[in-house]
């Protein structure tokens, strides 16, 4: 091993910044105090724990457990993008749609790079998880952007929506130009991680790498790939989550459903 | 389960004129017509049984066949609660219906469900004798033009908005249908050219109105147009309605103002609490 191993004493000096926040917390009164220290205790047993959880499917690497690590893994982000809609169907009725938002987007950006780019060999949980968990991360961001944009904009421009619709439009007609502005949004984070990477941001997985050992030049390349996997599964999982939520917005017979009335 | 439904027929002069006296039709051709009302196939249908029709004032089930719009037994539930109940409208060609009621007694939910943009939960709905189904339910909005209460502009401008419905079908309308549009509708052409957003609120109805008319409907179904207006402005409105009617388009027209309904005369409908019949005849 290349690297510094760090003995636990030594975290325990880096938890003094959490201290640093909490006293600043403190003598500005924002009353964080609380929050800040279970935040810092939570983040380390969450961390702790998957850590062991890694050692056990890194040394097992059994494709069933790492295909069943990644089902989890992507059941929890479409359950988190389908919560905290205002305005929109509830979580249940929105989780399907987005398992396969998600899902399928993933698929596209995964499956690729693992047959042509970094060919591994069946499901190597060593690149698998990280590489699955990122882009399962970055289609939930989207797909949760994407609906509820759209689930907002089509409760605050309903009177708008049943115009178009009175005049003929078909429901992609008279979606469409708030569709544009939901892919467009929930597209702007991934363009400027595109921009800026390098500049502005080292991405984790890159500092990891080179922290680990490996030669800065292949890291590099290990996230220019990933750089543009994730362009690829924001566009799909995007692309797909608007779609179901048009399907959702309206009936077959192209009349505006009225979620507010059907939550109550 | 025979329970007798409050058909009422109501049409515009030329229509009730139009309507033959055929007391003694043989009653098996008459069953023949009531069920092609409603054909077992239709979802708009729904469940809504067939009930024996009683008519009035003479007119018969051929008079209904020839309805330029019938909505049948029309119902409408939301939240459990009956908004339109059994709702039997009939619109004749060219024909003029006027909608009177108190506000909240469904008179505009009626007419959005004429419009096809809420689910009917019973009844049945033709157009020129066809279903919703029958004819396409976008195709079926072109031709059965709806204006709201107060009516959104979309973006850019004027003309932009005169645009949308033939847009929205893949025909462009070129400068002059637009300013034909915008002239029909009373306003001035220069108008066309301004953006939709400074359209002053009385200005807003009647680029609606040109904006439905775009598409060149057969029936305008009109919800409150002269509810924002003063006086003087309603009465322009109403003059260009019934320039519009002699025109040969029908209209519907929901308002809460009896005198409005009877400048534009035509068929007199009431509603309350959800139940639609016709008014005693006008003179």
């Amino acid at each position: 091993m290349s690297y510094l191993e760090i003995p636990l004493w030594r975290v325990a000096i880096a938890a003094l910044l959490v201290g640093v926040a909490i006293l600043l917390s403190r003598l500005a009164r924002l009353g964080l105090e609380k929050a800040l220290g279970l935040g810092a205790v939570r983040a380390a047993v969450q961390l702790v724990a998957i850590g062991y959880a890694l050692r056990l499917l890194i040394t097992s690497n059994h494709p069933a457990i790492v295909a069943l690590v990644l089902g989890a893994m992507w059941a929890v982000a479409a359950y988190t993008s389908a919560q905290r809609l205002e305005h929109g169907p509830s979580t249940a009725a929105l989780f399907p749609y987005a398992l396969a938002s998600i899902g399928v987007g993933a698929l596209f950006a995964l499956a690729p790079v693992f047959l042509f780019v970094i060919p591994v060999q069946s499901l190597d949980a060593r690149y698998v998880i990280p590489l699955g968990g990122m882009m399962l991360s970055s289609a939930m961001n989207v797909v949760a952007l994407v609906f509820e944009r759209l689930f907002a904009t089509a409760a605050a421009e309903e009177a708008t929506l049943e115009q178009r619709l009175a005049l003929g439009a078909s429901p992609k007609q008279a979606l469409a130009s708030y569709e544009r502005a939901a892919l467009r949004a929930a597209l702007i984070p991934t363009i400027n991680g595109l921009v800026t990477v390098g500049l502005v941001a080292l991405p984790g997985m890159m500092t990891g790498q080179i922290l680990s050992g490996v030669a800065p030049e292949q890291a590099v390349r290990y996230q220019i790939v990933i750089m543009y996997q994730l362009v690829a599964v924001a566009a799909v999982s995007g692309a797909l989550a608007a779609t179901f939520s048009r399907r959702l917005l309206f009936t077959e017979r192209a009349q505006l459903r009225s979620w507010r009335a059907d939550r109550r | 389960m025979r329970s007798p439904s409050r058909l009422v027929i109501g049409g515009a002069p030329a229509f009730a004129s139009s309507v033959p006296r055929e007391k003694s039709a043989d009653p098996r051709q008459k069953r023949e017509r009531r069920r092609s009302f409603c054909a077992p196939r239709e979802e708009f249908c729904a469940s809504a049984p067939l009930r024996p029709l009683r008519l009035r004032r003479g007119a018969t089930l051929r008079a209904l066949d020839s309805a330029l719009l019938l909505g049948r037994d029309l119902t409408v539930e939301r939240d459990g609660r009956r908004v339109v109940d059994r709702a039997t409208i009939v619109l004749a060609e060219a024909g003029v219906v006027t909608i009177a009621g108190p506000s909240g007694c469904g008179k505009s939910t009626l007419l959005r469900a004429l419009a096809t943009l809420i689910p009917l939960s019973a009844g049945t709905l033709r157009f020129e004798g066809r279903t919703v189904e029958d004819i396409g339910v976008l195709e079926y909005r072109r031709r059965v033009a709806y204006v709201p209460q107060s009516p959104q502009m979309f973006e850019g401008t004027v003309a932009d908005n005169v645009r949308a419905g033939p847009r929205f079908a893949g025909r462009e309308l070129g400068d002059d249908q637009v300013s034909a549009l915008v002239a029909r509708v009373g306003l001035p052409v220069e108008l066309a050219s301004r953006s939709a957003a400074d359209v002053s609120g009385g200005e807003r109805l009647r680029v609606a109105l040109a904006r439905a008319l775009a598409n060149e409907p057969r029936v305008l179904l009109l919800d409150e147009p002269t509810s924002a207006l003063d006086a003087r402005a309603a009465g322009v409105v109403l003059d260009l309605l019934l320039s519009l009617a002699a025109a040969g388009t029908a209209l519907v027209l929901v308002t809460h103002v009896p005198e409005h309904a009877a400048h534009l005369g035509g068929a007199a409908y009431r509603m309350a609490a959800g139940a639609l019949s016709a008014e005693a005849s006008s003179p």
